[in-house]
This record gives structure tokens, sequence and C-alpha cells, in this order.
């Protein structure tokens, strides 16, 4: 065979296998076959085969319902570092979860559908709860729909605080009350047992985020608008300063930390399921401290935020549903139809539609407690029907499979100031104050309040002050 | 006239044409690559450039902006800290890992046994995952009594140290790491080098009555000298890039002491959602780097024959 023709169809075939990779991407979601499809992000993954199942049941109550619609798996979860490779190429699935305190990041970034019509037109609006939905609303118009949400509170293990002698009479932790007194329990639980009495994140952002419950307890205004309407920074003040020399004090004055300065969400948890941290901030029982590590649910403990100076501040958590943005009208309709079969999500306002509602949430609470999860309350208070909530926190008491006695401290929330994020850079801000806490936690010479006037410096001109230029 | 000959003959020879014509095997061999480098690289940094002068949405530009991105990047506050903290990575990584490299292959090149033994041992890390090395150096560098490098010191029964914790030793020891990761790489390089010196230059110096340390410093050293100055050059251009190292020990911490431009970047692209940003400072990092590149360059072109 002549040469040019051989190297010619060698050129053709490198050609040919490199253009493979230019394929377009494999449709994951859309109409397919007449039929419309959708992916549903935080599938159970292999590993977690009863929730797999159950989520599979799902999948074949929707195809009974509604035969137009297929359902595809997706395993994503909602992280910072992957999210915008996937939301910029498409990839995200239809519907996602992600953390409250993202909402209004990904809301502001466009990368959540806008889904008022359709909220609108199934007259969800009157009844989902308002302070919720105003952080999935951005000019009038919805992004996101509440997953469900908590409060911080703080969990207490059980284990540990036997090992320190800090049990009472019937066997329940003696919870602290106020900051000061969880600094000194947590400083008795390291020097009974050599264990962090207190974990506390310090890196992304989560140091920020656990800050702020403390730093409000102490009286912090983080920001304010002026009279031209600017924000400006308010931080750099006695209240967070006494709040960051409370963090330092954790460290220093009660020896009541990990040696390790750098954790994050998943250490934390981590380290309180195998009983190497007495206590931490949380909203609730985090599936992953059973699943993951295998803690025992009668480790687990509850009770409220402890008390600052100005009273007990917890902030807002919870999950939020988002919506890509390339799903068409129809796709949005299904993930509604989804969310509907799957998780009941509705307003439940007939006594039939209630009734089926209170039977889901059993049947729910019911597969959790034989899974081995914690269970002792519900994940309510989406929709402003407080008689439902009511019912749901008693279901959840009655199949709950904690002693109620730890955790039933935690139930009157009426003492307790509930606070959504900061209204601007939230996310910005809490990547300020991590390196506050780090730089206190790691240096016993250092000086809160220069470091709070450097934060509150650094946040208005690298954040506030660039975003309203904007 | 004997030059037009020369030409016309020449052409002949080649088939005549046009230069593309002449040369189609040879630019269709080429074409996948330079698809590739066209698609994957020279096309992205020039996209780039030009989105870094805009605000984007959706990884879409959708107003030009001038130089506003460059004047927020460089206005932050924390800017000059990076700044500084990128080149002291540099700096610590041609104190730590600069010279053992060249001694680890001078030494091979000389040993007689077990050199495929060192030469594999040394060269092991670089085949070791990153985020395994990261996590394998997490547990070396751990503060307290659990942290294995403490443990070694309690043998000896002194203090523990804070390793990464305390800020003064944030670099330098994630510079330690990376050595580690790197090292084997460059060393392979500067042992090619040696096993490439001609041995009549040794056994000259040897009849000359030269020792050892006169060998490598008139023969040895003159011979990798090259090779040496472009290592330099790229391990200046490697490290002042830094970011996934300090990413997954620190996050950057405590207190940004080990933050690097690539890692703010990173940050303003995947944590802010400001790409814009994050090419804007990429952009200037490019810059800086433009020198240094300009002088690699200059050395491969000196010595590279």
């Amino acid at each position: 065979m002549n040469k040019k023709v051989v190297t010619s169809m060698l050129a053709v075939s490198l050609l040919a296998s490199g253009l493979v990779g230019c394929a377009p991407k494999q449709e994951t979601a859309g109409n397919k076959e007449g039929k419309i499809t959708i992916s549903i992000g935080e599938w159970p993954s292999e590993n977690r085969p009863i929730e797999q199942e159950k989520w599979q049941g799902w999948v074949e109550l929707m195809n009974e319902k509604y035969p137009d619609i297929e359902i595809q798996p997706d395993e994503w979860m909602y992280d910072m570092q992957t999210f915008l490779p996937k939301a910029t190429s498409g990839q995200l699935p239809t519907l996602y979860p992600c953390h409250l305190t993202e909402t209004k990041k990904i809301i502001n970034a466009g990368y959540s559908a806008d889904i008022t019509e359709t909220i609108e037109a199934l007259g969800y609006a009157p009844y989902l709860n308002k302070q919720l939905m105003e952080l999935c609303e951005k000019d009038g118009k919805y992004y996101g729909l509440p997953q469900g949400f908590y409060t911080q509170g703080l969990a207490c293990n059980v284990e540990l605080f036997r090992q320190a002698g800090l049990l009472d009479e019937n066997g329940v932790p003696m919870f602290p009350q106020t900051w000061e007194e969880l600094g000194e329990t947590a400083g008795i639980i390291k020097e009974k047992t050599g264990q962090a009495g207190f974990v506390l994140p310090t890196i992304n952002n989560c140091g920020g985020w656990h800050f702020l419950n403390i730093a409000w307890a102490y009286g912090t205004e983080f920001m304010k608008q002026d009279e031209n309407g600017k924000w400006v920074a308010t931080f750099n003040s006695p209240e967070c300063i006494a709040a960051l020399q409370f963090v330092k004090d954790l460290k220093w004055k009660y020896n009541a930390l990990s040696d390790n300065a750098l954790i994050d969400q998943q250490e934390m948890q981590k380290m309180f399921a195998v009983d190497q941290g007495g206590m931490y901030l949380t909203s609730g029982p985090d599936v992953f401290l059973t699943e993951t590590y295998g803690m025992p649910v009668d480790r687990w403990s509850y009770t409220l935020i402890p008390a600052g100076p100005k009273g007990r501040f917890a902030q807002l958590g919870g999950k939020t549903w988002m919506f890509s943005t390339e799903a068409t009208p129809e796709e949005l309709d299904a993930c509604f139809k989804w969310l509907d079969t799957a998780h009941g999500y509705r307003p439940a306002l007939t006594e039939e539609e209630q009734a089926e509602y209170l039977e889901k949430q059993r049947a729910d609470m019911k597969t959790r407690v034989e899974q081995g999860y914690i269970v002792y309350k519900g994940t309510t208070g989406v929709w402003d029907i407080p008689e439902l909530d009511a019912q749901v926190a008693e279901i959840a008491k009655e199949l709950a499979n904690v002693d109620l006695k730890m955790v039933e401290s935690s139930f009157d929330m009426s003492q307790v100031t509930i606070k959504p994020e900061e209204p601007m850079n939230c996310q910005d801000l809490y990547g300020v104050l991590d390196a506050c806490i780090q730089a206190v936690l790691t240096d016993e010479s250092a000086d809160p309040a220069a470091l709070i006037a450097e934060a509150q410096d650094n946040f208005q001109k690298n954040y506030l002050d660039k975003a309203q230029q904007q | 006239m004997k030059a037009e000959q020369t030409m016309k003959k020449s052409r002949k020879k080649l088939g005549g044409g046009t230069f593309f014509q002449r040369n189609l095997s040879g630019w269709l061999i080429m074409l996948p690559s330079v698809f590739l480098f066209f698609f994957l690289v020279w096309r992205p940094i020039g996209m780039g450039v030009v989105y870094s002068f805009f605000r984007l949405k959706n990884y879409v530009p959708v107003e030009f902006v001038g130089l506003q991105n460059y004047r927020d990047v460089l206005s932050d506050t924390l800017f000059l800290k990076t700044l500084w903290n990128t080149v002291q990575y540099v700096i610590w990584s041609i104190i730590i890992g600069f010279i053992p490299p060249i001694l680890f292959a001078v030494i091979i090149n000389e040993m007689v046994h077990i050199n495929s033994f060192m030469k594999t041992s040394i060269y092991f890390p670089q085949i070791v995952p990153a985020v395994a090395a990261a996590l394998v150096w997490y547990f070396l560098y751990l503060p307290g009594q659990s942290g294995v490098f403490n443990i070694i010191l309690s043998k000896f029964g002194l203090p523990a140290n804070n390793w990464l914790q305390n800020a003064k030793q944030t670099i330098p020891l994630i510079i330690f790491m990376d050595f580690w990761n790197g090292c084997g790489g460059a060393m392979l390089l500067y042992l090619a080098a040696l096993q490439g010196i001609n041995q009549e230059l040794y056994e000259a110096a040897k009849i000359d009555g030269a020792g050892i340390p006169r060998r490598f410093m008139t023969v040895t050293f003159p011979s990798i000298f090259p090779i040496i100055l472009l290592q330099f050059v790229r391990q200046i251009i490697n490290v002042f890039q830094i970011m996934q190292q300090p990413m997954t020990l620190t996050g950057g911490g405590p207190n940004n002491a080990s933050i690097s431009l690539n890692l703010t970047a990173f940050k303003y692209a995947f944590e802010r959602f400001q790409p814009e940003r994050a090419l804007a400072l990429g952009v200037v990092t490019f810059l800086i780097l433009i020198v240094v590149t300009c002088f690699y360059f200059r050395v491969q072109k000196k010595y590279g024959e």
C-alpha cells in the first residue's frame, strides 16, 4: 500500500479517536421516547441498600401514577468544589438538595430555576413557611423549596459525660446552660477522659458558621445598612471580641478542645461518633453518626444551644430543594410530582390529606428506626400548619429509639431566638471568621481585638464594598 | 542564479505544490495533536484572558468591565499576603528541595549495588496518588499525642510539635511533603544527565591526578549544569502554582498562613462563584511567571543543543 495512504489513514484514525472525547454530553434527563425524564440528586448509594430499596419503591409508585415520567437516580450530593463545574456544564440533577446556608449563593449566581409559576399553580405559596421561603426568593420569584429545617442545638456524647462523671442521678448529662458553663464542662471532659470536651470545626467556612451562634449570644451585630442603604460591617465591637475571646479560652483557659485545630464538618461528626468529642453544635442527629461511624444510638443526647449574655441564639439550618436551570417546565412539573409522591411534599389541608401525611411520616420514621438511625423528632416546619407539626412531633416521640429524657430539654424552643444567616455575603463572612478562629486556636498570644478589627476591615473592603459596586 | 537553481531543484525533489501540500502527511499526523492543543490548551488560555475583562454569568460573558476584575483582585486586602506566601513557597522549595535530588542522583550514579532498588525507592512517592499522599502526611503531621511525628518525638523524650498548625512552620512543612512527592522525578532527570557524561573525561581527569571532589567540580558539575539550571527554573514555575498541597493539608490556614495565589484563584472560582476574578488572578500569576519562563527558554536555547 502507498506510504502516503497509510500515513493518511493513520492520521484520520488518530483524529477520529481525538474527536471521540468531544462527543456531545450523554443525555441524562429530558424527553426520551416521549417520556419526561428527570434526575434526582442525593440518591442513596450502593452501600446504603435499605435506603436504596426505599427510594426504588418510590420510583415504582411514580411509574404507577405517572407512567410518562422516568426517574433517573443521581448519587451526586451538593458540595462546594464540584457544584460549579456541574452547574456550568449542565450536569446538575434536575432536582437536588443543598444546604440552607448555600441557597442564597446558588440563587444569586443564577444556578437554580425559577419555579414561581409552578408553586403558584399548585397553590403551595400561602402555606409554605415565610421565613424559609425568604431564603429561596429573589426579586419576588421563587428558586427553591425548603426540604425541612432545624435549628442549632448542642449534642452531647453520653458515654464521655459518663466517663467524666457528668451524668445526673437519672443518668442524663448535666447539660451546660451557658457558653461559660460549656467551657467548664468541656474542660472537665478533656481532663477526665483525655478526649476533646467540645469540637469546633474551623475550616471550609464551618468555623464562622458555628461562631455566629456564639457571637449573637454575646450581642454581636455583624452588619447593618446606613442611612444611604449601604451595608456596613459592624462586628468590630466589644461583644464580638468577647465571643472570640471565649473561643480562645476554650483552647487555652479551659483546655477543652482537641489538639488538632484545623477540623472540618466530617471530622467533627466522626470525633463525636467515635467518642473522641464530648459536645458539638448541630441541628440534629446527623445520619453519618450511625450510618458511617456506627455510633450506638444510646450515645446521643441533645439540648438547647447554650446562652450568652444576650440569651440563646440559634441559626436556622436545614436543606433546600433546588432545580436545574436546564429543566423544561414539564420537567419542573415532574419534579413536583416526585416530591409529592416520594416525600408527601404538599400542604395537607383536608382531614384526609392530613391523615395520609401523618401515615407517611409514621411509616418513614418506622423505617428509619429499623435502619438504626436516631429518631425522636420529625422533619417538619416547612408548611405553616402548626397543628400538623404537633402531631408529627407526637408520632416521633411514640416511635423514638432514644430515651426521651436524653433529648426532651431540647423540645421547648421558646427560650431560643432563631436567626437566619446574615443578609450579605454570609459565606464570605464565615471565611473571614474562620481565619480569626484558627488564629486564636493555634497561637496563644493572638489578640482577639486586633483579629476582629482586621476581619471587619477585610470583610468590608473585600466583600461588602465590592458586592455593592456591582 | 545558483541559489535559484538549487531552490528549483529542491522543490522538484519535494514534489512541488504549496507548503501544506508538500507536507500533507506530516500535517495530517500533527492534526489531532494540534486540534487537542487548540481546544484543551490554547483556546482555554486565550478565552481565560479575554473573559478576565468581563463579568460572567454561568461562564458566559455578560458585561465588559475593563480592568475591574483586576482592580478587585489586586485591591483585596489579602493579595499581598498571598503573593508573599507564594514567594515563600518558592524560596522554601529551593532551600529544601533543590540540592537533594542532585545529591541522590550523584550517589546512585556511583553505586555499584542496589542502585535499581534506590532509584525505585526514591521514585516511589511520585506514583502515590496526591490525595493518598496528603492523607498520609496529614496523619504524620497531626498535632497532639496521636500524630506519628509526635509519637516519634515522644520516644526521644521531646515535646510534641504543632507542625502545620504553627503558622511559622506551615509553608516549609507543606514544601517538605511536596519535595517527598516530587524528588524522584527530578532525581531521574539528573541521573540521566549523569549517565550521559563521557567516561573518557573521568579517565583523563584520573590520569591528571584528580580526586573525587575535583572530578565532581571539573567534570560532573559542568556536564550537568545546564539541566540543573533548567530544573531550577522549572521548579520556580511549578511551585509558584502550588495549590493542591495547601488545599488538602490546611485549607490555606491557619489564619491564611499557607494560602497561595492559585488556591485563592480556586476559592474565587469554586467557593465564591466568581470565575472572572479567578481568571484575572490567573492572568496576574501568568504575567509574573512569563518573566521566569522567558528566562527558562533562554537557558534552554543556550544549553539545549
